[in-house]
C-alpha cells in the first residue's frame, strides 16, 4: 500500500527537548524570583511592621540574620535590574548586548536570593513535616472521596462507552483518531471538574465545620494538610484513571474495524530535522499562498516565482545507530498542496527527493548512477534493494526521482539503511575538508523540490520525518496501547494541576471562589496563545484601549491610525495593559503542553523525555503556589473563621 | 498551690477586627492566668466572656492580638506543644464519614504514633468510652454522647499531659457526665492537666480545683474553687442520728446566739437530683421489671 492514513501531528511549538532545561530553570528562576520578591515587599509593609516585639525577639538571631541577607540582597538586586532595563529601553549595539547578558545573570541572581528569603521559613519547617502524618492526611482525603461516592461520577463515561459509536465515522483512516479523541474529551472535563470540584471545597468544609480544629490542634504543620489533600486527591482519582484509561482502550481497540486497526494502531517514533528553503525570500520560509492557517509555507513548481527551483531542505543531526541495523528505514511525510491550476485528474503533484549524508561530494551523484546502472545489469544475485543499500552506504547519496503528493495522505518512502550506515562512518578526512571549507556538517540531508510547474506544496518542519521505530513490528498494536497510558498521563498532570491550584486557593478562599480562579487559570492557560500575542501586541486591532476607538469609530481593525491625541492615548494606555497582562502571563499556567490526546489519535510516540520535561514544567509552576499555600495557611487565623 | 506552671497568659488580648481593620469586638481583654500540673481548672463564664476563645488562643486556633500565651513554656504559636496537648472541642467536630477505629487511627498517626500504639491505645479508648460494640460503625450513625465519647478518645489518644476540654458534659445523659467527672477525676490522679471550659456548674463545683470567671472577656475571679466559694458570714453543721425537735432547736439557737449569730435556717439536707437520678437508674438495673407507677405513690 503506496499511502497510509493522514495522520499529521501539527505541532506549532517545538516540543520540550533536554537541551531546554537550563534555559528554562533560569526563566523560572527569574519568573518566580520576581513573584518573591514582591511577596517579600508585601510582607515587610503588612507583616513585619504590625509583628509584636515579643514574636519579633523569639525568632532565633540566626534565622533573622539569613532572612535579612538573602530578602535585602535579592530586592537590591532587582532595583539594579529595573534601572538597567530602563537605560536599556530602545538601545542597541554589543556594548549593551553585555549590558542585557549582565542584567539577565543579576535579574537570576536576585530571583534565586528572593527566592531563598520567601522560603526560609518553609524549608525550616520541611525537617518536622512527618510522612506518617501527610499520609495520614493523604488518606483521609481519599476516604473522604471515596465515602462521598465521588467514584460514581465516573459512571457518566458509560454513556459514551455505551453511545459514542453511533457518531463516529466509519472510514477507517478517520476511526482510530476519532475514538481516541472521543475518549479523551469525554475523560478531560470528567477528570477534571470532579478533581477540582474535591480539591477546592476540601479545606473550606473542613474550616467551615471546625473539622479542622482537631488537626490543627495536633503537633501538625499547617502545610502537611496541604500535601496531605493534594497527595490523597490525587492518588483516588489517579486510581480511578488507570482503571478509565484501560476500559477506554479495551473500548478502543474493540471499536475500530480490522482495516482501521492495522492502518491507524500505532506509535510512531519520529526523527525529526530542521526546515530551512531554498530559492524562497526567507530561508526559513517558503511562499506564502494566502492561506489563513499559516503553519506551513510553501516551494513552488518549476518556472514560478522567476527564481531557481524553489527548495525544502531538513538537516538531520546524527541518527540513532539502531536504524543501521536495518535494510531500510522508512521515512513519511504529509505535504499539503495548493493548486493554481486544476492539475491532472486522479494524479498527485510529483516531488523529487534527494537524500544524501555529511560524506556526500557533490558530482558524486554521477558516479552513482553509473554504478547503479553498471549493478542492476550485472545483479549477482542482489535484489534492487541490496543495490540501493550499497550504493548508498558508499556514496551516501539516494535520490528519489518522482512521488506523486496527495492532499490530506500521509505517505512514505522506504529508504536504505546503507545511507544512515553512511553518516554514521567515522571520516576525520571529509569532516576536516568541511572544517577548513567553513561548512556546516549535516549529517542527513533531504531535499524536496515540486515538480509540476503550476502548484505549490506546502510543508512545515514536523511534517517530514524518519522512523525510528520498526513499521513492520508485530508490536504496533501494544506500542499503541503504551501510548495511550502515556496520553492518560497528560491528563493526569492536568489533573495534578487542577487539584494543587485548587488546594493552593482554597487555603484562604471560599470552595466556590477557589475553583472559579483555578477555573479561570486554567481557561486562561488554554488562550495562553492568544494573551501572549496581546501582550506582546501582535495581535490586529491592537490592544484594549485601541479596539475600542476603532469599534466606536468603525474603523477597520488592519488599517493603521491616524496620529491624534486621542489615539496616541489609546495605544499608550494599552503599552500599560501589556506590561500587566505580560505579568499575568508568568501566572497561567502552560496547559497546551500536557495535552498529549494528538500524539495518540495521529499515531505518534510520546517520549519520555517529553513526559519527564512536562512533569518538570508543571512541579515548577506549582511550587510557587504551594509556597503561596504554606503562607495563607500558616498565616490563617483558623478558629476566627 | 506550688508547682510546675503548665499555662501561662500574661495580657493576653484578642480583638476581632473588620476587613479594614477597625477594632469589631474585643473578645478578651489582658487576662492574667497561671495553671499548674496536676489541677482541674474551670473557665467559667457566660456566652460569649471569652472562654472559648483563651482556650483557641492557647490552642494556636487563634492569634493573640497582644500579650502572650505560653502552654509548657512554649508559646502557643508552636505547634510541638501540641503533641503533649488532647482537645476535646464543645461539638465533637470529627469526620462523620469514619467509623471509630479509624478514627483513632488517623489522629494516632497525625501524633506520629506507630501503628502498634496506635492500635492499642484505639482498642483500649474504645472500650474505656463504652463503643466497643459500636467501634465499626461510622461516626455519623453515632447519637451526640456518642461522639461526645469517641472525641474524647481521640483527645486522649496521644495519653497527653494537658487536656483541654469545651463542654466535656454536653450531649451527655447524666450517666454519662457522671463517667466523663470520674474519668477527669482520674485524670488528675494520673498527675495530667485539665483545664474545661463549661456552663454546668455544679460540674465545675465537683470536680474543678482552681477556677477563672470571665464576663465580657474580662477576668472577674480566680482562684481556689473552695475559697471562692466559702462563706464566711455562714456555719454549716451536719450531724447524723438525730431528729429535728424543738429542744433541739431551742438549744442550738442559744448556742449560736450565745457566739453572737442566729439560726437561719434548719432541717434535712438534700440530695441533688443527680445523685436521686443515679440512684434510681441503678436501683432499677438491680431490679428489672420494677415499675414506678404514680397511684401507689400516693397511698
Amino acid at each position: 500500500m503506496d499511502q497510509t492514513l493522514f495522520a499529521t501531528l501539527i505541532l506549532e511549538r517545538d516540543p520540550l527537548r533536554w537541551e531546554d532545561v537550563p534555559t528554562g530553570i533560569l526563566s523560572w528562576i527569574q519568573v518566580a524570583g520576581g513573584i518573591a520578591a514582591i511577596g517579600l515587599i508585601l510582607w515587610t509593609l503588612f507583616g513585619w511592621t504590625r509583628m509584636s516585639k515579643a514574636d519579633s525577639e523569639r525568632i532565633p538571631a540566626w534565622k533573622k540574620m539569613a532572612f535579612a541577607i538573602l530578602a535585602g540582597s535579592g530586592l537590591i538586586l532587582f532595583t539594579i535590574v529595573l534601572g538597567l532595563k530602563a537605560t536599556l529601553l530602545g538601545q542597541e549595539g554589543s556594548a549593551d548586548a553585555q549590558r542585557q547578558k549582565l542584567q539577565e545573570a543579576l535579574q537570576t541572581l536576585a530571583g534565586l536570593l528572593s527566592l531563598g528569603a520567601a522560603s526560609l521559613p518553609l524549608m525550616i519547617n520541611l525537617p518536622r513535616m512527618s510522612g506518617r502524618r501527610i499520609f495520614g492526611l493523604a488518606k483521609l482525603s481519599f476516604q473522604e472521596a471515596v465515602r462521598r461516592r465521588v467514584v460514581y461520577a465516573f459512571a457518566a463515561l458509560l454513556l459514551v462507552f455505551l453511545f459514542s459509536s453511533w457518531f463516529i465515522p466509519y472510514k477507517p483512516e478517520d476511526q482510530v483518531r476519532s475514538y481516541v479523541q472521543v475518549v479523551y474529551w469525554a475523560m478531560t472535563p470528567l477528570f477534571l471538574l470532579t478533581s477540582a470540584l474535591l480539591a477546592a471545597f476540601s479545606i473550606p468544609a473542613d474550616i467551615r465545620n471546625q473539622t479542622i480544629h482537631t488537626i490543627i490542634t495536633k503537633p501538625v504543620e499547617r502545610f502537611e494538610i496541604v500535601l496531605g489533600r493534594f497527595l490523597g486527591f490525587t492518588a483516588l482519582m489517579s486510581l480511578i484513571m488507570v482503571a478509565m484509561t484501560a476500559l477506554s482502550l479495551l473500548y478502543v481497540l474493540r471499536g475500530v474495524d480490522p482495516a482501521a486497526a492495522a492502518e491507524s494502531l500505532k506509535a510512531r517514533k519520529p526523527f525529526y530535522g530542521d526546515l530551512s528553503f531554498l530559492n524562497t525570500d526567507d530561508s526559513r520560509k517558503g511562499d506564502n499562498v494566502g492561506r489563513e492557517f499559516e503553519y506551513r509555507s510553501y516551494i513552488a513548481g518549476p518556472g514560478m516565482g522567476g527564481r531557481g527551483p524553489a527548495t525544502a531542505v531538513w538537516n538531520f543531526p546524527f541518527p540513532p545507530s539502531s536504524l543501521t541495523s536495518r535494510n531500510k528505514v522508512r521515512c513519511e511525510f504529509t505535504f499539503d498542496i495548493y493548486r493554481t491550476t486544476k492539475g491532472r485528474e486522479n494524479r498527485g503533484v510529483a516531488c523529487s527527493f534527494i537524500f544524501t549524508t555529511w560524506r556526500f561530494r557533490e558530482g558524486d551523484e554521477r558516479k552513482y548512477e553509473a554504478e547503479k546502472r553498471q549493478a542492476l545489469q550485472d545483479r549477482k544475485g542482489r535484489s534492487d534493494a541490496d543495490i540501493e543499500n550499497e550504493l548508498a552506504e558508499k556514496y551516501g547519496y539516494y535520490p528519489y526521482p518522482s512521488k506523486p503528493i496527495t492532499d490530506y495522505h500521509t505517505l512514505f518512502l522506504d529508504i536504505p539503511a546503507g545511507l544512515f550506515r553512511n553518516a554514521l562512518k567515522e571520516d576525520p578526512a571529509r569532516l576536516n575538508e568541511l572544517k577548513g571549507a567553513n561548512r556546516p556538517i549535516n549529517p542527513i540531508t533531504v531535499k524536496v523540490n515540486c515538480l509540476d510547474p503550476t502548484q505549490y506544496v506546502g510543508m512545515a518542519r514536523y511534517d517530514f520525518y524518519f522512523r525510528e521505530d520498526d513499521q513492520d513490528s508485530p508490536y504496533e498494536k501494544f506500542h499503541f496501547a503504551v501510548n495511550f497510558f502515556k496520553g492518560a498521563y497528560g491528563l493526569w498532570l492536568r489533573m495534578c494541576l487542577v487539584i494543587g491550584l485548587s488546594v493552593a486557593m482554597s487555603t484562604y478562599l471560599t470552595g466556590v471562589i477557589s475553583l472559579l480562579i483555578t477555573f479561570i487559570l486554567f481557561l486562561g492557560g488554554l488562550v495562553q496563545d492568544f494573551i501572549q500575542q496581546v501582550a506582546a501586541g501582535a495581535n490586529p486591532g491592537g490592544g484594549p484601549m485601541e479596539s475600542l476607538f476603532r469599534l466606536v469609530r468603525r474603523e477597520n481593525m488592519a488599517a493603521p491610525l491616524e496620529q491624534t491625541t486621542a489615539n496616541q492615548i489609546a495605544t499608550n494606555s494599552d503599552v500599560a495593559f501589556r506590561w500587566i497582562m505580560r505579568r499575568l502571563l508568568d501566572l497561567i499556567p502552560d496547559i497546551d503542553r500536557l495535552d498529549f490526546t494528538l500524539f495518540v489519535a495521529e499515531g505518534f510516540d510520546i517520549s519520555s523525555a517529553q513526559l519527564v520535561l512536562n512533569s518538570l514544567v508543571l512541579f515548577g509552576y506549582l511550587l510557587p503556589w504551594a509556597l503561596l499555600s504554606y503562607f495563607l495557611l500558616k498565616w490563617r487565623e483558623i478558629g476566627s473563621s | 498551690m506550688a508547682g510546675e506552671v503548665i499555662v501561662e497568659t500574661r495580657k493576653l488580648t484578642k480583638v476581632y477586627r473588620d476587613f479594614w481593620g477597625r477594632q469589631k469586638h474585643t473578645a478578651l481583654k489582658a487576662l492574667n492566668l497561671e495553671i499548674r500540673k496536676g489541677e482541674i481548672f474551670g473557665l467559667l463564664g457566660p456566652n460569649g466572656s471569652g472562654k472559648t476563645t483563651t482556650i483557641k488562643l492557647l490552642l494556636g486556633l487563634l492569634f493573640p492580638t497582644d500579650g502572650e500565651a505560653f502552654v509548657f513554656g512554649k508559646p502557643a504559636a508552636d505547634v510541638t506543644k501540641n503533641e503533649k496537648i488532647g482537645y476535646l472541642p464543645e461539638e465533637s467536630y470529627l469526620y462523620r464519614f469514619l467509623n471509630a477505629e479509624e478514627t483513632l487511627d488517623f489522629y494516632g498517626r497525625l501524633f506520629n504514633l506507630d501503628a502498634q500504639t496506635r492500635n492499642t491505645r484505639a482498642r483500649d479508648w474504645i472500650e474505656r468510652v463504652g463503643l466497643g460494640s459500636n467501634r465499626k460503625r461510622i461516626l455519623k450513625e453515632y447519637s451526640k454522647g456518642m461522639r461526645q465519647r469517641i472525641g474524647l478518645a481521640q483527645a486522649m489518644i496521644n495519653d497527653p499531659d494537658l487536656v483541654i476540654l469545651d463542654e466535656p458534659t454536653s450531649g451527655l445523659d447524666p450517666l454519662g457526665a457522671r463517667w466523663m467527672k470520674n474519668l477527669i477525676a482520674e485524670l488528675r490522679e494520673q498527675g495530667k492537666t485539665v483545664i474545661m471550659c463549661s456552663h454546668r456548674l455544679e460540674d465545675v463545683q465537683d470536680i474543678c480545683d482552681r477556677i477563672a470567671i470571665l464576663n465580657q472577656g474580662e477576668l472577674q475571679a480566680y482562684g481556689d474553687v473552695k475559697e471562692l466559694l466559702q462563706d464566711v458570714n455562714r456555719l454549716e453543721l451536719r450531724a447524723s442520728g438525730v431528729q429535728i425537735n424543738d429542744s433541739l432547736r431551742q438549744e442550738l439557737e442559744e448556742v449560736v446566739k450565745r457566739h453572737g449569730g442566729k439560726v437561719d435556717s434548719m432541717g434535712h439536707p438534700t440530695t441533688t437530683l443527680e445523685d436521686y437520678f443515679l440512684r434510681i437508674v441503678e436501683e432499677s438495673k438491680a431490679h428489672p421489671g420494677r415499675r414506678f407507677i404514680p397511684s401507689e405513690a400516693k397511698k
